[in-house]
Formats: C-alpha cells, sequence, structure tokens
C-alpha cells in the first residue's frame, strides 16, 4: 500500500518541523506550506489523503481555507484536522462549527496527535465517523 | 402680609412702588408698602379736602396755607422711601410730619386748649407698632418737642384766637379722640403683624399668589399652545432671569430646538388627559447661547373657567446634576464592560502565544523520550534540542513583555536616568537584530550623526524600545525590505526612529495602536506572531521619559516610528538604591526580569 500523504498547513516553522517529523517517523509522506491561499492549489494538486490545518496564518485564516476546500467539489471528503493554539472556551466548538472534522489543541500530545491521524486516515477499521 | 389689607389692584400698585431691594423680601415689602399706603392715603386726601376748603372758607390764611402745604409732607416721605429703600429714615420723617402737622392745626385752634393736640398721642402709638426703640424715642422727642412748640408759642401770645367750635363738648371726642384712635388702628391694621400675631390672610387667594411667587419652586401657567401668562419668582431664578423675561414665547425661545416638540407636546397632552411630563434643556442666564440646563417639567391641566380650553401648571425642577450622574455611571459602566473584553482577549491572545512556542517544546521532547520506537533518525536528537531551546527562549520573550507592561500599567517601572552615548547604543541594538533581520532577508542599517551628545536618559528602557521597534520592523517586513535605524537632535530633543518598508498601517488603525494587548487584527487571520506587547510597551517608556512616540505609516509602502525624548529631563530624584544600581549590570537594575 502507498505511502498516505498529508498536507499541513502551519506558519510557526518550528511547530511545522515538529509535525513533519512526526508524521515522516510514522511512515506518513507529507507536503508543507504556510499560506492559506497555497494550500487550495497544493491540495487540488496532491490530493492528500488528509490535511492538518493550523487556523491563525497569515492573508487568510485557516477556517477560511478550510471552507474553500468543504466548497470545492474535488476536495471535500478529504477529512480536516484542526491543529490550533486557539484552546479558549468556544474556540472548539466554532472551528469544528467552521468544517473541520477534528480538533486538536497545542500543545499537542504526540500519542493523541497519532491517534486522531491515524483515525481519519482510516486506518482503524470500521473507527470512522 | 401688610398690602393684602387692600384690595388685590391697589397692593399690586403699591408693589410697583416698592424699591426694587425689598420686592422679593415679604417681611420688608409689607413694612415698606404699609408705610408707603398711609402715607399715600393721608397726603391724598390733604390733596383731595383742598378745593373743598377754598369753597367753603375763602382764601386761606397764612397759618391755613402752611397747614395745607404741611399735609402734603407724607406724599415727599412715600417718595422718599420708594426711592430710596431706607424705612427708617422714612419713619422719622413720618413721625416729624405728623408731629409737626398736629402742633400747626393745634396752634390754629386755641394752642394747648385745642381738642386737636390729643393727635399728638399718635404720634408715638405708630412708632410704638413699629417695635423699635429708637423710632419710639424720635417719635416721643418730636411728640414733646411740638407740644412744647404749642406752649411757648400759646404764652408769648402769637397764636390766633381759637374759633367758636373748638369750645364745644363734642369737639373733644369728634374731632381728637376718635379720629386719632383710629387712624392708630388704621395704621396697626396696615402695619398687620405685630397686634394680630398671625398674618390675617393667610388662607387667602392672594396669600397662596404670593406663596407661588415667592417659595422655592419654579411654576409657569401655559396657555395650551405654550405660550407662557405666568412666571413665579422661582421659575426667573431657576433661569438665571427676571421671571418677566420668561413670558408669552420666552421660556419656549429657551427651549433647546431639539427639544420642542417634547415641550409643545407635554404642555397639549397635559391640556387633554390632565396630566403630562417631559425632560427638556432650557437655556440658562442672560445670553441665550449659554448653559444649558436639563429641566423635568411636570404639567397639569387648570380648571377650565372660561371654556376656550384649559390652562396648563407646570412645575419645572432642575436635573442637570442627576442628568451627569446617570452619564458618568452608563459611561463608567462601558468602559468596565471594555476593560472587561479587554482582559478577556488579552487571555485569549497570551493563551495563545504560550501554547503556541509549548507545543513545539512539549513535542520535540516526546519525540525525543520515545525515540527508539519512534525511529528517530540518528543525529537528530541534538537540533530538537537546539530547537526547544529556541522555543524556550522564545517564551521567555513573551513573558518578560507581559512582566514589563504589567509593570508599566501598575506604575513599578523606575526610570534612572543616566548620559549614554545613544549613537552607541543604536549600532549595539542593530548587531543583536542583525541574524534575524538577515534570516527574513532584510538589510538593516544604521543613520548616524557623528557629533550626537550623550542622551539622559535609562539606558536600559532605551535599548528596550530600540529593540522592541526593531523587532517589529523585522516582524512586519517583506522580503528583500530594507530597515533604517537612525537618531538625530531636533530642538531641546533627541530623537531616534526606525523605518521600515514593510506593511504599513491604516489611517484609521493607527490610534489603536500601541495600546495594551492589542494587535490590530483580532480574529483568526491574525497576520503575525505576537501579543501586540511590544509597541505598548515603547509607548508606557516614551511617556515615563515624557517623551513622544509618533508614528507615520502608509499601507504597503511602510512604517516610520520616531521616538523623541527631552534632552535635559526633569531630573527624578535618585534613590539611594538607585545610585547603586547605576553602574551596576543591565541585569542588575531589573529585578523583575525574568533571564535566560
Amino acid at each position: 500500500m502507498a505511502a498516505k500523504t498529508v498536507l499541513i498547513v502551519e506558519d510557526n516553522e518550528l511547530n511545522m518541523k515538529l509535525f513533519n517529523d512526526l508524521l515522516v517517523a510514522h511512515g506518513y509522506e507529507t507536503i508543507q506550506t504556510r499560506s492559506g491561499t497555497e494550500a487550495l492549489g497544493l491540495a487540488r494538486q496532491h490530493k492528500p489523503d488528509l490535511i492538518l490545518m493550523d487556523i491563525q496564518l497569515p492573508e487568510v485564516s485557516g477556517l477560511d481555507v478550510t471552507r474553500w476546500i468543504k466548497e470545492d467539489d474535488e476536495l471535500h471528503a478529504i477529512p480536516v484536522v484542526a491543529v490550533t493554539a486557539f484552546a479558549m472556551k468556544g474556540d472548539e466548538e466554532r472551528i469544528r462549527k467552521g468544517g473541520c472534522e477534528a480538533y486538536i489543541s497545542k500543545p499537542i500530545s504526540v500519542a493523541k496527535f497519532l491517534e486522531t491521524i491515524r483515525r481519519y486516515l482510516g486506518e482503524y477499521s470500521g473507527d470512522r465517523p | 402680609m401688610a398690602i393684602c389689607v387692600f384690595p388685590y389692584p391697589v397692593s399690586r400698585g403699591i408693589h410697583a412702588l416698592l424699591h426694587p431691594a425689598v420686592r422679593d423680601e415679604p417681611r420688608q415689602a409689607a413694612q415698606h408698602g404699609a408705610l408707603i399706603a398711609t402715607r399715600l392715603i393721608g397726603g391724598g386726601l390733604a390733596l383731595v379736602a383742598f378745593p373743598a376748603y377754598l369753597a367753603l372758607m375763602g382764601p386761606p390764611t397764612l397759618v391755613g396755607a402752611v397747614v395745607f402745604a404741611w399735609l402734603l409732607t407724607p406724599l415727599a416721605v412715600a417718595f422718599y422711601l420708594s426711592r430710596s429703600g431706607r424705612l427708617d429714615a422714612a419713619r422719622i420723617a413720618s413721625s416729624g410730619s405728623l408731629a409737626g402737622l398736629v402742633a400747626l392745626v393745634a396752634g390754629a385752634t386755641g394752642g394747648p386748649a385745642s381738642p386737636l393736640l390729643v393727635w399728638m398721642l399718635a404720634v408715638p402709638a405708630e412708632a410704638a407698632l413699629w417695635g423699635s426703640r429708637r423710632l419710639l424715642g424720635f417719635a416721643v422727642g418730636f411728640a414733646g418737642a411740638a407740644t412744647a412748640a404749642v406752649c411757648l408759642a400759646a404764652l408769648a401770645g402769637v397764636l390766633p384766637p381759637a374759633p367758636g367750635f373748638v369750645q364745644s363738648a363734642w369737639a373733644l371726642p369728634l374731632l381728637g379722640l376718635v379720629p386719632a384712635a383710629l387712624y392708630v388702628v388704621a395704621v396697626a391694621a396696615a402695619q398687620g403683624a405685630p397686634m394680630a400675631g398671625r398674618p390675617a390672610d393667610e388662607g387667602g387667594e392672594t396669600s397662596h399668589r404670593m406663596m407661588i411667587e415667592h417659595g422655592p419652586d419654579a411654576v409657569t401657567r401655559h396657555r395650551r399652545n405654550g405660550n407662557v401668562t405666568y412666571a413665579s419668582g422661582g421659575a426667573g431664578r431657576c433661569l438665571g432671569v427676571p421671571a418677566g423675561e420668561l413670558h408669552g414665547c420666552g421660556l419656549f425661545n429657551r427651549v433647546h430646538v431639539m427639544d420642542r416638540p417634547a415641550y409643545l407636546k407635554a404642555i397639549d397632552l397635559a391640556a387633554e388627559t390632565g396630566e403630562a411630563a417631559a425632560e427638556i434643556r432650557l437655556a440658562a442666564g442672560a445670553s441665550r447661547t449659554q448653559d444649558w440646563l436639563w429641566i423635568e417639567m411636570r404639567c397639569r391641566a387648570l380648571p377650565d373657567a372660561v371654556g376656550d380650553g384649559p390652562d396648563v401648571v407646570s412645575v419645572l425642577r432642575d436635573i442637570t446634576a442627576l442628568k451627569a450622574q446617570e452619564q458618568a455611571a452608563s459611561e463608567a459602566i462601558e468602559l468596565a464592560e471594555r476593560r472587561d473584553l479587554a482582559k478577556t482577549r488579552f487571555l485569549a491572545r497570551v493563551s495563545h502565544e504560550l501554547r503556541t512556542p509549548l507545543n513545539a517544546i512539549i513535542g520535540f521532547s516526546e519525540l525525543l523520550s520515545e525515540s527508539p520506537e519512534a525511529g528517530i533518525e540518528p543525529g537528530k536528537e541534538r537540533e530538537y534540542a537546539g530547537l526547544i531551546r529556541d522555543s524556550g527562549r522564545h517564551l521567555l520573550d513573551l513573558i518578560n513583555d507581559i512582566l514589563d507592561m504589567s509593570k508599566l500599567e501598575s506604575g513599578n517601572f523606575h526610570v534612572l536616568p543616566e548620559p549614554f552615548d545613544l549613537a552607541e547604543l543604536i549600532e549595539n541594538c542593530r548587531q543583536l537584530l542583525g541574524p534575524e533581520a538577515a534570516a527574513a532577508g532584510l538589510s538593516l542599517e544604521n543613520d548616524l550623526p557623528v557629533d550626537l551628545p550623550p542622551l539622559m536618559a535609562d539606558r536600559r528602557a532605551c535599548k528596550q524600545m530600540l529593540l522592541n521597534l526593531l523587532h517589529n520592523a523585522v516582524k512586519f517586513s517583506n522580503r528583500n525590505g530594507r530597515i533604517v535605524v537612525g537618531a538625530y537632535v531636533e530642538g531641546e530633543a533627541a530623537c531616534f526612529y526606525v523605518a521600515d518598508e514593510g506593511i504599513g498601517i491604516a489611517r484609521d488603525d493607527l490610534a489603536r495602536l500601541g495600546q495594551p494587548f492589542v494587535q490590530l487584527q483580532s480574529n483568526y487571520d491574525r497576520n503575525y506572531e505576537g501579543a501586540g506587547l511590544g509597541l505598548s510597551v515603547v509607548k508606557g517608556l516614551v511617556a515615563l521619559h515624557d517623551g513622544k512616540l509618533e508614528i507615520d505609516s502608509t499601507p504597503g509602502v511602510g512604517t516610520r516610528v520616531t521616538v523623541r525624548l527631552p534632552l535635559a529631563p526633569r531630573m527624578v530624584p535618585v534613590s539611594e538604591e538607585g545610585v547603586e544600581t547605576q553602574n551596576a549590570a543591565d541585569s542588575a537594575a531589573e529585578p523583575l526580569r525574568l533571564t535566560a
């Protein structure tokens, strides 16, 4: 089976490196971008299996990019997992309402992070929502 | 009260004769009114009697002419009192006038034996009613002197022979005792109070009118169209103008243009339904552009006596202070709500900013601790440790900014001015930020004159201002941009500036900039990391130096932030502690600051 591809949208350099190294170490292929506007083009081009979405981004917010993806006929089936430092009351609800399938708050727990990724990539049988 | 014994038109006429100083003082007005009224009646009767005397007795004798002339002196007394307002002097003159009159008449009618000499008793009797020993003394003196003069004249034999009628038995009671007694009673009635103890007309209509006229309330009476037909003294006092100025359209013209519909509606509504109220602004004082007072106007319809629609009476109450309190209270609530919102936003921001580096710290350290299973490439450990250190330092910077800001906000940031070389400090800061700028592909240049004088300021604070400004310039610049940091002297100020070719700031946003914990965009699409603390700290430090912060910015073109500090600042007395720390290392002067 070919390695699953994850598109990482994250503007903080260190966090990008963390997510990238974690995924690569667990056998995933990654595509990286710091920019929300670039993310849509990359998604169309590579058709990733999953998108990790930071919410606070330069120029456009991760919620805007998520909306574009969910409105796109070709892309709307790709699960979008929000990974964000917005962790105040109401943030999770707002982000899920914005179209993200899952929400992970920073700082992440590595185990929970990997588990969420696996679940949305259908790697747990019968576990898909 | 005294003038109340006269019919209303008369009392109003007398009221008009009162000296202006006493018109609004009920007690004095009564006393003045009583004297003026009785003198006018006495003098008036003499004027009326003169033609009759001429007709009956023919041309007057010399004594008769003098008597008539003397009979007019009360008019002079009334005139004097009306013009001067000096009651005691008028009363003394009045006593003298009466004593002289009695002496003249008695002299003409038999001297000491004249029945008219009994009138001499009326002089002290009237003075006794005035309730002043001094006045009574004058009256007794005048009466005694006049009586003595009559007796002396009789002894000297200069008096004319007594006419026949004075010998008759009825002369004494009819010409002397009875009219003199009546005179005293009339004067007492006019005087009012001392004999009666209480005003006679306490419950009467004129008294009610007087209560309204002189009472504390501002009362007005309106036609249904709003025209004022009566305004009480209180209404005039309330607006600081004579009450008469409010008559007709006078009051309406003082109503704020915006409130005129409410004013007219309240009066109309009261006329229709019996009661209404309005809150309106009225111009107070002589010039109509003066202070606006907030007035509560409560209106009630009066019984419709004439049948052409009821008049409306209204009571005006100055509620300006109340309105000001309401305003202050609502402003305070608004401010508290705004602060509460700012605090919530700040917490969200700080939470976000702390979680971002913490994510790298926790994530990489978890990765390190699980390295065998996670299959981390050999040699990555060192790199991850370095990343954890970088994130830790970023976190520390952030916490220091927050501490600085909270010290500034609570007034615990102490400035220790010392002379130092600004150019050297700027070059030092430029080198510190050099790597960061280079990593972002920016050129960082300085622009320093050769002859920059030493600056008297807190060196550490200046360093922090420069670093924060440079940091912002790097953060908000586009790749390949140019940043210039420089200094110059202008007038009495030393200026340093940081200019970039970055994204710039929109005009509307400039005002909000530098408020604690506010970065311009408040939503998820905020372009840049940071709690928005850097510029707030600069602003606070500049203020501590009595300096000025200037921001010139054009969106898309760039931003130039200039700090102006006084060359010779007002010297803050330096404490013992301050002297000790002045020469110490930077870290020693910042006890609250955490250091890596």
